[in-house]
């Protein structure tokens, strides 16, 4: 284990994070691991996340993320659009685990077409190949026939092929709260797990956390890489 | 106190008994939180669709209850996908039959099953009037003012 590595994961120092779409967080990181995000019935907030989100409006905290919800219920899709919009996110809506694999299976192959052409020619100005990009993955679990973890197992062995390093911020989304699911979410290779339905301010501090906290590990895999080179 | 007024209050007092008597909780709010000028009609939108895919699947359930040999996976599956749709709208008394529901399921027993789905259709059918009433007395207050 590298320094770099050591350092991410045991310093408790508040830092403040750069994220893609001008998004600017400042959060304590965390042990990558586990992350249970438990609803409690009526209350407004009993969650172990830290949700303060400083710098930003609170009201539009999602605004320049582009989040795929995969959601087979029109209940929940409705409700789950209006909320991550109203939170500034851009939503794709996909209903059942194959289609989340087949949106994932294009922005994979286009970020890893992106990749070869980097690094074959590096410093160049080439066109790089376009596809819908997701920032994060709001995932529920009980689908039809391919269910959620199902979906998260497929799309993280498509990414382990690429080869680019990236890994997508996968929330369970589920009302299915038992011990036996969220280990099941979080094996198949879930980041975060999120009981239905969540108030707002919940899904918004979930969202920001999961990207932060992804984010900053990748970063981190990344200087412990160029560590181990040197 | 002039018809506007009348009206107003009336939509009020409905309101406050539907939380007092159990038919909807705090998630309730939550949607009418999600309504503004861009949705102005988004909390109507989701009881609407609550309804047809509640009536889909206690149909359901009822059919498969009905088999010689139940499924009952099936049938938790269907109580399931209600107990989400209902929690997600915040209807209480629906989601809390579901929950008891999903016990039978578990357990296999068929006569525990079929009250709970003469429960669930029951809560739902009661709650369904109650919303509807609701949504026609906010149209005539709102349309008075």
């Amino acid at each position: 284990m590298s320094i770099g590595k050591e350092q991410a994961e045991t310093t408790s120092h508040p830092e403040k994070l750069e994220l893609e779409h001008g998004l600017q967080l400042e959060f304590k990181p965390v042990p990558v691991t586990n992350n249970i995000i438990p609803q409690a019935e009526g209350s407004s907030s009993s969650c172990p996340v830290n949700d303060d989100v400083t710098g930003v409006d609170e009201k539009k905290v999602l605004e320049g993320l582009s989040v795929l919800l995969v959601e087979d219920q029109a209940v929940l899709q409705r409700i789950g659009i209006r909320m991550l919009k109203k939170l500034g996110a851009g939503v794709t809506l996909v209903k059942d685990g194959e289609a989340a694999v087949e949106a994932m299976t294009l922005m994979i192959n286009a970020a890893g077409k992106n990749h070869q052409i980097q690094n074959l020619h590096h410093g160049s100005n080439l066109e790089t190949h376009n596809s819908p990009h997701y920032d994060l993955i709001l995932m529920d679990c009980q689908m039809g026939s391919m269910d959620g973890c199902k979906a998260t197992r497929v799309i993280r062995r498509l990414e382990a092929e690429a080869e680019t390093g990236q890994s997508i911020p996968i929330i369970a989304f589920t009302a299915l709260v038992t011990a036996d699911n969220e280990r099941e979410c979080f094996n198949s290779g879930m980041d975060t797990f999120l009981n239905k339905p969540a108030q707002e301010h919940l899904l918004a501090a979930a969202i920001v956390e999961t990207i932060a906290r992804k984010s900053h590990k990748f970063s981190c895999d990344e200087q412990a890489e160029a560590q181990d080179e040197k | 106190m002039d018809v506007v007024s009348q009206l107003q209050k009336q939509f009020i007092d409905f309101s406050s008994s539907l939380y007092r008597e159990g038919y909807v909780d705090d998630q309730f709010s939550q949607l009418h939180k999600l309504q503004d000028e861009s949705s102005p009609d988004f909390v109507v939108e989701v009881a609407s669709l609550f309804f047809d895919d509640a009536e889909k699947l206690i149909n359901s359930m009822a059919r498969a209850l009905e088999q010689p040999c139940v499924d009952f996976k099936q049938v938790d599956s269907h109580v399931h996908q209600l107990k989400g749709s209902s929690s997600s709208i915040g209807a209480l008394r629906v989601k809390n039959v579901c929950i008891a529901f999903r016990s039978f399921c578990d357990a296999q027993n068929r006569e525990g099953c079929m009250r709970c789905l003469q429960q669930v259709s029951h809560e739902y059918t009661m709650l369904k009037s109650k919303l509807q009433t609701l949504f026609r007395v906010s149209v005539k207050a709102c349309g008075n003012s």
